[in-house]
Formats: structure tokens, sequence, C-alpha cells
């Protein structure tokens, strides 16, 4: 495995060399980080229901790297390893995102794309609307925040908002998958028990 | 309970359909004999339903008039918090520092959905781009460098309610120089903001923004080192509603005017735009050439 270290290194000296104006770089950037830059893309249209299609993210992946290596890339210059390059990338693409969002919105071509998405839980709650919805996550973001613990609130977050399998968050925390769904049980007990939960769920199908 | 019910994560896991076919044929032994285990599975897959139910109550970025107040952040992209969920993933950082980062994302919606996302990217199953996409940036590219007048573009100036960005910000989400930050956290009740920016390719943009009830008022110049043997164009763009006889053009857009060969220096003169929200975009380049009848230049 290659040390922390040794990844900063490699990275620096990529980005010098864009800056530097080699092209031969260009090829390697892409290698590296299409996969991460086009993933946030992704990302952001299903997290907002932007509603882009395959084409839409294919021009949102070209400005994003056109914006990152535009200018001999400046705006990974401007890096300067103050964090993972990884996270630098995803910001700047998510920005590129974002800016998309606000233009089309500003514009109001696009509404309530997200209905139209087929959603197995929307489906599945019926006639609920999405104020109701959104009362259902507020309540239940409220109850996460009031009675887990760190650790656990980022658990049930990013498996049942977040949509992560249980071997990822394990990875990503740095647990068992034993461990991660004793602890999601755990967690899930104390949001039971602060009540009204269960009950708000049961009114909502009725 | 009794001793022999199974635990709490084994129970989980046959609520959410996890469980192996031989754990699940085990509890479901279990649950048909122990009500307590049969209990509490059901209340586990409706507490699961619901989390799973409001996962579609999240902010919506494209309905209502603003964009969801989850995806606010800095320029940078970042909350300001200085973690780095990358670094979180890739098994970088010491104990405290993951402990911290945990303490910090669970306030904080921002750095949750970095994490989210690049917890995504990493997965071996993340959607691949066509080659065609990355081809043409870099073609895109490569014109770009080949040209012969150097372009300043992108450079914003956001004016937003009355406010001035800072310079730090501005100049991270633009990659504009800015040789003088002097507007770094001037506000636009304290005229008049002034401006220099200078870009290396030879070129510099000097103004002066004042505001008031009547609206904002631009004065200002753009000057090239010597007499160069080109022609371009120079035009800013803002987002301003249109008022007086300065205004901007339906395109959001003064000028554009013509700086032509030999000449070194382009004067802005009293350009007036209502109060608001002001984004100021200086474009210098081939690219931004017009016809002559549109030429406007005040010379
Ligand atoms: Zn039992
Ligand atoms: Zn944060």
């Amino acid at each position: 495995m290659t040390g922390t270290s040794e990844r900063d290194l490699l990275a620096r000296k990529l980005v010098k060399r864009l800056v530097g104006g080699d092209e031969a770089a260009w090829e390697e950037f892409v290698t590296r980080y299409r996969r991460l830059i086009f993933s946030a893309i992704h990302r952001v249209n299903e997290r907002y229901g932007a509603g882009w299609d395959a084409i839409q993210m294919e021009e949102l992946f070209s400005d994003s790297l056109y914006k990152l290596l535009r200018h001999d890339a400046r705006s990974l210059a401007a890096w300067e390893g103050r964090c993972r390059l990884e996270t630098w990338i995803y910001r700047i693409v998510r920005n590129v995102c974002i800016d998309r969002l606000r233009r089309v919105t500003r514009r109001g071509e696009v509404h309530e794309v997200d209905e139209e998405r087929p959603d197995p839980a929307r489906q599945e709650s019926g006639a609920k609307g999405r104020s109701e919805l959104i009362d259902l996550r507020l309540s239940l973001e409220q109850a996460i925040d009031d009675v887990l613990d760190p650790r656990e609130a980022l658990a049930v977050r990013l498996i049942y908002f977040e949509g992560h399998t249980y071997r990822d968050v394990a990875d990503a925390i740095d647990m068992t998958v034993g461990a991660v769904s004793g602890m999601v049980y755990r967690a899930l007990s104390k949001l039971r028990e602060v009540g009204g939960i269960a009950r708000e769920r049961q009114e909502g199908t009725r | 309970m009794t001793d022999h019910c199974p635990d709490g994560a084994l129970l989980l896991a046959f609520a959410e359909g996890r469980a192996t076919s031989e754990e699940a044929r085990r509890l479901e032994a279990h649950a048909a004999e122990c009500p307590r285990c049969a209990v509490e599975i059901e209340a586990l897959r409706h507490l699961i339903d619901a989390l799973r139910t409001a996962e579609s109550g999240r902010p919506a970025a494209t309905s209502g008039a603003s964009v969801a107040p989850g995806i606010s952040g800095r320029a940078d992209g970042s909350c300001g918090c200085g973690f780095d969920a990358w670094a979180f993933l890739d098994g970088s950082l010491d104990g405290d520092a993951r402990l911290a980062f945990e303490m910090h994302a669970a306030g904080c919606a921002l750095c949750r959905e970095e994490l989210s996302d690049l917890m995504a990217a990493r997965r071996q199953d993340a959607p691949v781009v066509a080659d065609g996409a990355v081809t043409a940036v870099f073609e895109r590219l490569r014109r770009e460098r080949s040209r012969v007048v150097f372009r300043i573009s992108e450079g914003a100036l956001q004016f937003v309610e009355g406010w001035i960005e800072s310079a730090a910000n501005f100049v991270a989400r633009t990659g504009f120089e800015v040789r003088e930050p002097a507007f770094a956290g001037v506000r636009s009740d304290e005229p008049p903001v002034t401006l220099h920016w200078e870009s290396e390719g030879g070129y510099m943009f000097d103004c002066e923004l004042t505001s008031g009830p009547a609206g904002s008022e631009l004065v200002g110049r753009v000057l090239r080192e010597g007499a160069p043997a080109t022609d371009v164009s120079v035009a800013l763009r803002g987002t301003s509603e249109p008022r007086g006889p300065e205004s901007v053009d339906s395109a959001g857009r003064f000028g554009p005017w013509h700086l032509a060969e030999g000449a070194s220096e382009l004067r802005f003169e009293a350009l007036r735009l209502a109060t608001g929200s002001l984004a100021v975009t200086l474009e210098i380049g081939a690219d931004a050439a017009v016809p002559d009848e549109n030429d406007r230049s005040g010379a």
C-alpha cells in the first residue's frame, strides 16, 4: 500500500506538471480523477433531484474538467496541499454543479423533477406528500441530533439517508460490519425510546 | 428476551434482510417462539421504514426560490472547518483527528455530504464518463493555449445585497489575481470601493464602485502594456437591473468596446447600475469581439 506522504508527493508532482503546462499530465490527471469527478456530479444530481440526464451530466463533467485544467490548472495551483487533492477536486466539481443548479433554479426551468423520479420509498408511502416527508425527515433529524452519539448519528445518516451499505460505512469509520450493525441497533433503540416516531409513521400510513 | 435470544446486531440484520439464509431460518424459528423478539423485529422494521421514507424528504434544490440551505458553504466549497473527508477515508488521520472529524460531521451537513459523496466516489462501481467528453475538453484547452490574445474572463465581483465578498473568497473562486486586495471586507456603504486587477497577460483593470440609493456607479479603465499590434474587445457583464443611459443590455453586458491595435487604454465613465445584486465580469479577448455597429467605444 502506498503511504500517505508518498501519495501526497505524487499529487504534488502531478499538479506541478499541470501548472507548468505539461499536456501529458492531463491524461494522467484524468486517469486518476475522472471517476471522482463524474461520481460527484451523479451525487449532486441524486441528492438534489436535479433531474440531469446522461448528456447533461457529461456536460457537467466537461465543464468541471475544463475548470480544473484551464489556464494551466490555476484552480489546482491554488490547492497548495492544504487538504487531500481529492477533496479539493471534489469541492471544485461540486461548486460547478451547484452553480448550474442555482442558474436553473433562478430561471425556473425545472420544477419538482424530484416528483417524477421513481422512488420505491415514495411509492410505498403512498399518498404522502412532499411536505409530510419533509416533516418526517425533520423530526427524525431532530431525534438523531438529540439522542445519538456523533458516531451513531453519522452511521445512521450514512446508511438510511445516504444509501451507503454497512460494508462501506464500516470501512469509512474503521469498524467491522458486525460492530456497525450492533451500534446501529443501539442507535435505533435510542430513537425508539424518544418515541413519537413509530407512532407518527403508523399514522402516516393509515 | 431469553438467554437464547439473538443479539441486536443480528436482529437488525434480519429486519433489514441482510442476514444469511441460515441466520434467517434460525431467527424465524426463534421469533415464532419468542414474542419479545417478534415485537422487536416488527418495531425495527417500522423505524427503518420511517427512516428510508424520510430519506426522500431531503432538501430539494429545484423547488422554492432559493437553493436548499444544506448546499451553502464557503466559496472554496468547504464549511471552513479545516477537516478533510478524504483524509478521514484514506486512513491517514490519527485517532484524535478521526474522533474530531466524527464529532464535527455529526453537526455539519456540508461535511457529511462531502464524506458521503467521497465514499461513493471510492466505490469500484462508481459511474464512468465516456472518453469523448475527455477528448473534447483536451481539444478546447489546446485551442485556448494557442491563442495570441490573453483573455481575462470569469473574473467576477460579487456584490450581493450590499456586501462585497472578501478578497480571499474572490480569488479562491475565480483564480483572478488581485494585486492590491484593498476591498477585503469593505462594505458598500463605505464608498467608494476601489479595485485593481492585474493579469499575467499585461492587462490591468482599475475601477471604482460607488453605491447609493440611486444605484451603483462604476468608473474605470482597462490598460495594457505598450501599444500591442492586436485588436481586442472589452466587455463587462453584470446581472443588475437595467438603469439609466449606460445601463446593461438585455444580456447583462456593458460594451463590448473595441480596444484597437496600438491603443493601450480604454475608459469606462459612470456606468450606472441599479442597486441590489450585481456581478461584474471583465472579458478581454478576441472572443468578446462584436460587429462595429455595436461598438460603443468612448474614444
Ligand atoms: Zn427472543
Ligand atoms: Zn463542516
